[in-house]
């Protein structure tokens, strides 16, 4: 498939196959009751944030499963900022989680976990990227720092 | 640890019965606002604000250029025509309603659908699509 000559590409299976590990260490973190675990992956989800290089489940995709031809590249034309928000909320939350797990407070720990889980799994089924959503919205609103704009369509 | 596992399946099965739920009310409104075109239609709803919207469109040309007159495109800018938008219950673009040809809304796509996935939707609308002369 063809594609579109910009320099915003993004490599969507990239950010399924973050989505997927992100899904399934919360996932195994609520089984075995394991918070350190919970708070793993918002250490990856937030160093990836900030040095996306650095993103742990991103590198195993470009540099194990992409090479093997286990998974194919979709590139689209995309802005990468509103997907490293979106990364960076969910790290917040699930950091935010982590703590109140540490601290005794297991309802409301769990439950922001699970949050992170329903919006990873809304965006890894579904296409929809909440975070992305938030971006954008904050974008059209005019709140610095939040300058990546979609280009203009012919 | 099996009840937490059984708790979590339960909650994913929640999840998921919860956003089929949304989406069959979601289809069932949008049925309510459509008018039929008399052959299985795609309503593209996109936005200058949407850069992967780019990329749908290049795929519904495709589509429109391997199908021809099997199917009818519509496409929305959802920032311009907010109350159609908001009639049809569009809460995020790119997304793509994929009708028969009686008006009914069929499929909801909640972001980019790539060829593969909108050919499969149109051939259950009774659209005889051949993938094989579209560039995946």
């Amino acid at each position: 498939m063809s594609v579109q000559s910009t320099d915003r590409l993004v490599d969507h299976a990239a950010i399924r196959v973050n989505q997927a590990f992100i899904i399934g260490l919360l996932l195994l973190a609520f089984v075995l009751n394991w918070p350190a675990l919970a708070a793993f992956v918002a250490a990856v989800m937030l160093l990836g944030t900030l040095a996306p290089d650095l993103a742990l489940f991103q590198r195993i995709y470009r540099d194990l499963l992409k090479p093997r031809g286990l998974i194919r590249p979709h590139v689209i034309a995309d802005n990468p900022e509103p997907h490293r928000f979106a990364q960076g909320f969910g790290g917040v939350v699930v950091a935010l989680g982590a703590l109140a797990l540490f601290g005794g407070w297991t309802v409301p720990g769990w439950a922001l976990i699970w949050l992170v889980i329903a919006l990873a799994g809304l965006n890894l089924g579904v296409g929809f990227c909440a975070g992305c959503f938030v971006y954008y919205q904050l974008n059209r609103l005019g709140v610095p720092g939040f300058r990546a704009r979609p280009i203009r369509q012919e | 640890m099996i009840e937490r596992a059984l708790i979590a399946a339960g909650l994913l099965l929640l999840g998921a019965c919860l956003f089929l739920a949304f989406r069959a009310g979601h289809l069932r409104r949008a049925t309510r606002r459509a008018t039929a075109a008399g052959k299985p239609a795609i309503l593209y709803f996109r936005s200058d604000l949407c850069l992967p919207c780019q990329t749908q469109g290049r795929f519904l040309q495709e589509l429109q250029a391997a199908l021809g007159d099997q199917i009818h495109i519509e496409r929305i800018d959802a920032h311009a025509e907010r109350e159609k938008a908001a009639q049809y219950g569009i809460f995020t673009v790119p997304t793509t309603l994929v009708m028969d040809a009686h008006g009914a809304v069929r499929h909801a796509n909640y972001g980019l659908a790539d060829v593969h996935k909108l050919v499969g939707q149109l051939q259950t609308v009774g659209v005889g699509a051949h993938p094989s002369h579209l560039r995946m």
